[in-house]
């Protein structure tokens, strides 16, 4: 009953946490589209908060820097469970324009795969708001089945 | 009248809903394309494996991998940023640009890498793979396709011969399988007088 109660909560309102690592932008303006009027994912109830350890959803868009990647693990780490992470757009999928194979690129890592388990991936360089809308509603939905 | 009209606007600006309701309707495409983030699909019959469309990948999501006498193209969704080069470069217009049918995938959904292997010619004479085969042929009719006679006859009669062999072992035999480029001028000069 309980558990019940709690799945349909997860659900219905899932808090989200930006994380930004290293892309050019693009994806991180259309995610800001995703939450202004227009788009408005506040619809479905999800709410960005400032903190990870507030949140149930990590949104990670970008190709990971080499520097920047003890931070991801560590924001990774601080989120509570249940958490799904979503990578948003080409680079965070599987490093995009950036990716080097040999040799291998001096300042990205690439994917954000190699780092955190990603559950949900939102292909387009930038993805569309829709693609976006589409990706967080399956993250909802996949948050209320891991409790 | 001002006051009305005035009122008549605030009321219809607060009546107003800027937000879209997504799922069941989408936004209208922007003005300067119909739509956004489609992805390249490859017509295999149409492919004669020439690799240009990896070559100009802005992305690297198309790539070539030569595996003995075959090339194999690959191609990882994932990678690609739908950006159109690949379509626009094709020379046989090979590959269309399609919506995708899902937009979000997870883990499982992810669609695995796609291949197309082509077979490479072989030289008859050193035994290197040089080109894929589909490649060679069509290459082959693009040059015959333009030329009159006397030149055609000629040179679809050493192309027949030179299908088979690779660039350096072209050049090397040229003078004993008498395919040197020489005797056209001849000819040309020939059929001039
Ligand atoms: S996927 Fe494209 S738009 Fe998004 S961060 Fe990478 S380069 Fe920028
Ligand atoms: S659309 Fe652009 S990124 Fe995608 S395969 Fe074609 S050239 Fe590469
Ligand atoms: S450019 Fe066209 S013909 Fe050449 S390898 Fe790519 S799909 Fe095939």
């Amino acid at each position: 009953m309980l558990r019940r109660l709690l799945r349909r909560c997860l659900r219905a309102s899932p808090w989200i946490y930006h994380l930004h690592c290293g892309g050019c932008n693009g994806c991180d303006i259309e995610f800001a589209a995703c939450l202004a009027p227009r788009f408005d994912i506040e619809r479905f109830g999800f709410l960005l908060v400032t903190s990870p350890r507030h949140a149930d959803i990590l949104v990670v868009t970008g190709p990971v820097s080499k520097q920047y990647a003890p931070m991801v693990k560590r924001v990774y780490e601080q989120v509570p469970k249940p958490k799904v992470v979503v990578a948003i757009g080409a680079c965070a999928c599987s490093g995009g324009i950036w990716h080097e194979e040999d040799p291998e690129n001096y300042a990205i890592v690439g994917s954000v795969d190699q780092l955190i388990p990603v559950d949900i991936y939102v292909p387009g360089c930038p993805p569309k708001p829709e693609a976006i809308i589409n990706g967080l509603i399956k993250a909802a939905l996949q948050l209320a089945e891991a409790r | 009248m001002e006051v009305v009209k005035l009122a008549i606007r605030l009321l219809k600006n607060t009546l107003h809903v800027e937000t879209i309701p997504y799922p069941s309707k989408r936004a209208p495409p922007p003005i300067f394309t119909f739509e956004l983030l489609r992805y390249p699909s490859r017509d295999e019959e149409k492919c004669i494996g020439c690799g240009s469309c990896a070559h100009h990948c802005s992305g690297k999501a198309t790539y070539l991998e030569e595996d003995g006498d075959r090339l194999v193209i690959r191609f990882v969704k994932a990678r690609c940023i739908g950006c159109g080069r690949c379509s626009e470069i094709c020379p046989v217009e090979a590959i269309e640009m399609k919506q995708p049918q899902l937009f979000a995938y997870t883990r499982e959904e992810l669609p695995p890498e796609e291949t197309l292997t082509k077979p490479l010619q072989r030289c008859c004479v050193c035994g290197t793979p040089f080109a894929p085969q589909q490649l060679v042929d069509e290459a082959i009719a693009k040059a015959l396709e333009k030329l009159e006679e006397p030149l055609y006859t000629s040179m679809s009669k050493d192309y027949a011969k030179l299908r088979d062999l690779c660039p350096s072992c072209r050049k090397k035999l040229s003078l004993v399988m008498g395919t040197h480029p020489v005797k056209y001028i001849k000819e040309v000069i020939k059929a001039d007088a």
